[in-house]
């Protein structure tokens, strides 16, 4: 719950906050009023209660009063007759009865009865009725009175008024129930009671007087006589039938026995009844005796109702309270979203630059509150964030500068190394470099110096880079040039190197290995500048070169530097390459080095490309998922021997064409019979085309030169690729049928046909087939 | 290398020109269509040199028509080119004229 509430909104949780303090404030000072009004209410009431019963109380007694009046004055009129004469009589009856005030319209009944012996049971009735305002008087005779008012016995005979209980009076048909005031008299004091005077009163109106009346249109009156029987009360079960402690007794309400004792002793006060079958509540009753009369007079009201205005008034401020915390929500609401308005603006804002968006316009400072404190301190950020981002842009702009700057020169790095090398009889050369992802400073050359001096270099800046780029262009130009002017090697070294001390002082140097080719001779003049010793092949295959190194170019100025010469033969061949190679890693960290390089180098005699071809190949298994971390860069140079009358061709069976035309040219120049050039095509073909397709791996090249001797004419082919002797091949059977027939192996078999001499030869890595043909 | 293709039927006359080289051989293999056909005729006319490769092409197809029951023939055979036949024992084997 309270999770719950820390997650709700600013604005909700103060509105909550606030309405829950009002509404405990509220219900507080409502508890309190009402705990503290109750009681006002509840004397209010009872005041109240008492006046209006009290007020009733006087009007019955007043009635009584009258009633016992008119009878008393009967009883004195009659006092000191002798006897009782018939008209007089009647003319009491009718003044007493006109003496009435209550109800005069209705029936009053008034009757003097006289029994002249002194005994009660027979005598003289006179009866006087006022019907509808008529008077109707009556005389007749009474032969047993008990028998018609048997309540008459309890009368006590004495000169004193006695009310009777209520009772059904039969010269009275209309309104029977009855209460009589009565007094018995004596004509003289000496002699015995000689009658009695009375006046009825009809309970009628009185019921109906008395039920009629409300208390504050929530309360009830109940009347009883003197022995407690219910004169008037809402019930008809009840009134005339039932006395208050009957009630007492079958409802089991002790109270109504006390309330109806109290009056008997003429006794006023209140009982709180716990239950009422009228108003299904608990109630109050007040009562009051009615003095003359006897009689009790209740007042009764629910506490409920009692209490009602009470709770209407409290639910009205309940209902206030609510109303007013409604409007009070929707203020604070209000206020609060208007407040954090600019919150929820800023904090937008704050997400858009969050997202790299400085379009989103911050709100101007507009308040000197903590929300303008906020927005101010949002615009310093923004400020900030703005020139940092600057900042951050011109580095990454410059960065991505440099990138494409560095894959330019790595472009024009490649660019600049040769990839065509010259097709020579006397020599064949290949290199090539694979860059590393940054720009390295490896290098390599090949270049004529003349016709009869080839020059191939290998070299490695140190460093990476731009600088490393810049500083290979120049050396390879340095050296390019300075050996073209035909220096001796020597020089050509010692110069570059005092021009490269000469341009930085940065400890910028280069390895380098120069040589230089006799192409006639087959002498090589070579140099080496603190590079990587490379490997010479002879006969006897690839050795590492283990001259001393000289320093590198570019550390110091003015060395003299060792010139080494070999004396290359046909077949030789001379392999430089950079620490890219010796040093690839695998990823275990451990180095390819010189031994396997040997090892790759020995196990791959073909042409100058296909041994580049294959320790690259070596070096990539070895390293295998590690990053290449150098330049890799490789050159090979083989002396073929210089020899006039040799062509070379590359190695390739699009050349077909080429071949055969210069074999017969060569022929025709040297006047060959049409049938033996023939021959001699036939044979050139097959043989061309088999070491284009199969002899190296990658390409090469092949030899062609011809040659007449002892009256043959002689065409060798020489290649450098694996070793084959065609000739150890079986010839096919030629006897057999069409289905048994092989199809290949015819080549070698049609060259052994066409020629008259067929010599095969391995020498020095070399691959030699010679084919003849007499001449005439 | 050209060739030429005349087709009656389930015969079939093949004119080629040139020399049936190393380079050639596979584009003749690939332009023969020998399937269902019962004679097929080579016209050698304007061939100068057939080499070892397309020497392989006429066997095959010998081999195929032989298969099918079919006849083939190499006509207007040049000398030369003949013997070359000869040299590897295809003019036993092949009808040549």
């Amino acid at each position: 719950m309270l999770k719950w509430f820390r997650r709700q909104s600013l604005t909700f949780r103060l509105s909550a906050g606030i309405l829950l303090c009002v509404f405990f404030g509220g219900m507080a000072l409502l508890y309190f009023v009402s705990h503290y009004s109750q009681p006002i209410v509840r004397s209010h009431i009872e005041d109240l209660a008492q006046k209006s019963l009290q007020d009733l109380s006087a009007r019955l007694s007043s009635i009584g009063g009258e009633t016992e009046a008119a009878a008393l004055t009967m009883k004195n009129t009659l006092k000191g007759l002798k006897t009782s004469d018939v008209n007089m009589m009647r003319n009491i009856l009718q003044s007493a009865l006109q003496t009435l005030t209550y109800d005069k319209s209705d029936t009053s009944h008034a009757w003097i009865y006289v029994f002249p012996d002194g005994e009660v049971v027979n005598g003289t009735l006179y009866s006087g009725i006022l019907e509808d305002g008529e008077f109707v008087f009556k005389a007749s005779y009474v032969d047993n009175f008990y028998q018609k008012y048997p309540w008459f016995k309890a009368v006590p005979k004495e000169e004193k008024n006695f009310w009777s209980e209520p009772y059904i009076d039969e010269e009275h048909p209309q309104k029977p129930w009855v209460v009589t005031s009565l007094i018995p008299f004596k004509f003289s004091e000496s002699a015995e009671y000689t009658g009695l005077v009375a006046v009825s009163i009809d309970l009628d109106d009185i019921q109906k007087d008395v039920l009629a009346r409300e208390f504050q249109s929530g309360g009830h009156y109940l009347l009883t006589s003197r022995d407690g029987l219910y004169i008037a009360h809402p019930d008809e079960n009840i009134q005339l039938k039932k006395t208050i402690f009957d009630l007492a007794r079958e409802r089991k309400l002790p109270q109504l026995d006390d309330a109806g004792n109290a009056i008997k002793n003429g006794l006023s006060g209140s009982i709180q009844m716990p239950y009422s079958s009228v108003y299904n509540a608990s109630v109050i009753f007040f009562y009051d005796s009615i003095s003359d009369l006897g009689w009790g007079l209740y007042l009764v009201f629910s506490q409920k109702v009692f209490f009602e205005p009470l709770i209407k008034f409290q639910l009205k401020v309940v209902t206030s309270l609510l109303l007013g915390l409604t409007a009070l929500f929707i203020l604070i609401s209000w206020i609060c979203h208007r407040s954090t308005k600019p919150l929820l603006a800023l904090s937008k804002i704050a997400i858009q630059y969050g997202q790299g968006d400085f379009t989103a316009d911050l709100p101007e400072k507009s308040s000197q509150d903590e929300i303008g404190i906020m927005t101010e301190a949002f615009h310093k950020m923004r400020d900030n964030l703005l020139s940092y981002i600057d900042v951050i842009k011109k580095n990454a702009a410059e960065k991505q500068r440099d990138k494409s700057e560095l894959e330019i020169a790595n472009q024009i790095q490649q660019a600049a190394l040769p990839k065509r090398f010259p097709l020579h009889p006397a020599f064949e050369v290949y290199a090539s470099m694979l860059p590393a992802k940054s720009v390295g400073g490896d290098f390599y050359d090949a270049f004529f110096i003349d016709d009869n001096h080839f020059a191939v270099v290998i070299a490695d800046v140190s460093g990476k880079g731009i600088p490393a780029a810049l500083y290979m262009m120049t050396t390879k130009t340095l050296i390019k040039n300075i050996a073209k002017t035909g220096a001796p090697i020597a020089d050509v070294i010692q110069q570059a190197n005092n021009e490269l001390c000469g341009i930085t002082d940065a400890d910028m140097f280069v390895t380098a290995f120069l040589a230089i080719l006799d192409i006639k001779t087959g002498v090589l003049e070579y140099v080496n500048a603190g590079h990587n010793s490379p490997f010479y092949k002879d006969k006897d295959g690839y050795k590492m070169l283990t001259d001393k190194h000289d320093i590198v170019l570019g550390g110091l100025s003015n060395i003299a530097y060792h010139v080494h010469k070999i004396k290359m033969k046909k077949g030789d061949r001379l392999f430089l390459y950079t620490d890219g190679i010796s040093e690839g890693q695998n990823i275990h960290g451990d180095f390819y080095g010189e031994d396997r390089l040997s090892d790759c180098l020995n196990n791959t005699i073909q042409s100058t490309e296909d041994t580049v071809y294959f320790v690259f190949n070596d070096v990539e298994r070895f390293s295998a998922d590690a990053e290449q971390s150098d330049d890799m860069t490789m050159l090979e140079l083989r002396y073929d021997g210089a020899d006039e009358n040799t062509h070379v061709f590359a190695a390739d069976v699009k050349n077909t064409d080429d071949v055969l035309q210069f074999i017969q040219d060569d022929m025709q120049k040297n006047h060959l019979p049409e049938q033996s050039a023939y021959k001699m095509i036939v044979a050139s073909e097959e043989i061309f085309s088999n070491i284009a397709q199969y002899a190296y791996s990658k390409g090469g090249m092949a030899h062609i030169s011809t040659y007449i001797k002892d009256g043959f004419y002689y065409i060798q082919y020489t290649d450098y690729g694996r070793d084959y002797n065609p000739l150890l091949k079986g010839d096919p059977n030629i006897t057999e049928t069409a289905e048994k027939r092989r199809v290949g192996g015819l080549g070698i078999f049609l060259v052994k046909k066409m020629a008259d001499k067929v010599t095969y030869k391995r020498h020095n890595g070399q691959n030699i087939l010679t084919i003849g043909i007499k001449i005439a | 290398m050209e060739l030429e293709e005349k087709r009656e039927g389930d015969k079939v006359i093949y004119t080629i020109t040139g020399r049936i080289d190393t380079n050639m051989a596979p584009v003749l293999q690939q332009g023969l269509h020998l399937d269902g056909v019962k004679e097929v005729i080579f016209d050698m006319k304007k061939v100068d040199y057939v080499f070892s490769a397309g020497l392989r092409v006429f066997l095959q197809a010998q081999k195929q028509m032989n298969s099918q029951n079919g006849t083939m023939k190499l006509i207007n055979v040049q000398d030369s080119v003949k013997e070359l036949f000869n040299i590897v024992g295809f003019t036993g084997i092949m009808d040549i004229e």
